[in-house]
């Protein structure tokens, strides 16, 4: 018992919570200085919270937005898993795609909201794009990256066992890029949720992105504060599921 | 003398294409069921040439040959137990997988794979281990998993670079027995590369002196006349040692006569070596 009351102060400061303590501190300080109109305080925005979850949009919100961030997020592995395998592979794929990537790659994914709601309508395709759209890069470097970061012993190693390029591209390529396809797929997720609120502000008519663009109409500043909120806490558990499954997952591939 | 195993004709390698030489005029002929040494201070180009061997890198000119055939690319005919396991084990694979890995490879299905692979580690001293990921060994049991693997992809040579080099002393003799034993029962044809004196005279039926890069070539070869197991402490094993020490300096300024330590040393040298040997 006396151990555990020793070791007390570490794992409070392990467990992160004085950063969040931190962050609430300096944002009521803040919003008391202001009319909760224009920077409603943790207190304003917990009294919006229990409004909107008492109306039951909120969970509708957060239940369409997720099922959007997680279907364009999976698009985007499925696209940019395999071209970034190839590209880090094969040099021919290398100096054909990275001009195109590095071009598309800085006009974000809103720049494009307005060409996807042309080609694909205002229904969720459009939407799924756009997410897609953002996740895809993120991917695709990342992965690239792992594969070049691989150690040429590994292969020499494999292809001396008697392994032949193709065979020596699926059980060396694959399982030992695997860290940097798990950044990728990390980093896809953060640029999947951040694109949400794009893809939701003009061309929804629910969803978190679509709650934070409203909320402005009705000067609600405080919804729009707990909309943030969500976002950030949806990020952070996201993220922290992912890493968890792979210290579970992926121990041996050197994942995290 | 046995069937000539592996054989080089004239081979010379430079990186550049105008480049200096890092290995030039190498004839070398290894019989079958050989323990052969290739012994050089570093960066000599011993560890090139096994590349060449492995078939890793092409010679700029010349000829390697297996078994009567050019050398083309890599093969599962020379399994390489490389110097550093942990980037030439597969750390997403547990001991046994690890093992089977040359298997999966021939196409045998998985019963037939889970024998011969059981077999190995049982043979590398790793049994009760086969579960285990690489991540969970020490140093010496990486090794040995490398070794394993070699074997129980049944290869005609072992190509082994430094493969004890970083570990404990204690531990790296223990291996030394077991290599020793291992190609006794195996009968494997084995090329060692090695700058450890002790290491090639305690191994060794042959040893390759290479002298330094550029224009590195092989400047002596040594049979090692004694029967195994070996006793380093065997005052005559002891003399050898001491003998195939000089033969190795010697080498090593073959190429770098600015270096000598001068002529009387040199001397002095060489009459010891007529002793020795």
């Amino acid at each position: 018992m006396k151990r555990k009351i020793k070791n007390l102060p570490k794992i409070i400061w392990k467990s992160g919570i004085l950063s969040w303590i931190l962050l609430l501190v300096i944002w009521t300080v803040a919003a008391s200085f202001q009319s909760p109109d224009f920077l409603p305080g943790p207190k304003a925005t917990l009294a919006g919270l229990k409004e909107i979850i008492a109306s039951g949009v909120l969970w509708q919100d957060i239940r369409i937005s997720i099922w959007r961030v997680v279907n364009g997020w999976l698009r985007g592995l499925l696209i940019g898993i395999p071209l970034g395998l190839l590209i880090g592979r094969y040099k021919v794929a290398r100096e054909l795609m990275e001009p195109i990537l590095n071009f598309f790659r800085f006009v974000p994914s809103i720049g494009f909201l307005t060409l996807f709601l042309m080609w694909f309508g205002v229904g969720e395709e459009s939407k799924l794009a756009l997410i897609m759209y953002a996740s895809v890069f993120p991917v695709i470097i990342n992965t690239a990256a792992g594969v070049q970061r691989i150690d040429p012993v590994k292969y020499q190693a494999s292809e001396s066992l008697g392994a032949n390029r193709f065979w020596s591209f699926i059980t060396v390529t694959i399982p030992a890029s695997v860290p940097g396809i798990f950044t990728g797929v990390r980093l896809g997720l953060s640029a999947s949720i951040i694109s949400i609120v794009g893809a939701e502000m003009l061309a929804a008519s629910d969803g978190v992105g679509y709650l934070i663009y409203t909320s402005k109409l009705y000067f609600r500043t405080d919804w729009i504060f707990v909309g943030i909120v969500t976002l950030g806490t949806l990020g952070f558990l996201a993220d922290r599921g992912l890493r968890f499954f792979a210290s579970k997952a992926l121990k041996h591939y050197g994942a995290v | 003398m046995g069937k000539c195993k592996i054989e080089t004709r004239d081979l010379y390698k430079s990186y550049a294409k105008c480049g200096e030489n890092i290995l030039s005029n190498i004839n070398i002929r290894i019989t079958e069921g050989e323990f052969h040494i290739f012994l050089g201070a570093s960066g000599c180009g011993k560890t090139t040439l096994l590349n060449i061997i492995a078939g890793f890198l092409k010679p700029s000119a010349g000829e390697i040959l297996v078994d009567g055939d050019p050398v083309t690319g890599p093969g599962a005919d020379r399994g390489v137990v490389f110097q550093n396991a942990d980037q030439a084990l597969f750390p997403w694979l547990n001991v046994q997988r690890n093992v089977e890995y040359g298997l999966r490879m021939q196409g045998q299905n998985r019963k037939e794979r889970a024998k011969t692979a059981l077999r190995s580690i049982e043979m590398v001293g790793l049994g009760g281990h086969e579960k285990k990921c690489p991540d969970e060994l020490s140093g010496g049991m990486k090794q040995r998993v490398q070794i394993a693997r070699s074997l129980a992809a049944d290869p005609n040579v072992l190509i082994m670079d430094e493969p004890f080099g970083a570990l404990d002393p204690e531990t790296r003799r223990g291996l030394q027995d077991e290599l020793i034993r291992i190609w006794r029962k195996t009968g494997k044809t084995i090329l060692f590369v090695t700058h450890d004196i002790s290491e090639a005279v305690y191994l060794g039926q042959k040893i390759s002196i290479f002298s330094s890069s550029p224009d590195s070539q092989i400047a002596e070869e040594v049979e090692v006349p004694f029967s195994y197991p070996r006793d380093l402490e065997d005052p005559d094993l002891v003399d050898f040692t001491r003998g195939v020490q000089w033969k190795l300096e010697r080498a090593v300024h073959l190429n770098h006569p600015a270096q000598h330590r001068g002529p009387v040393a040199e001397h002095k040298h060489d009459k010891i070596i007529d002793m020795a040997v």
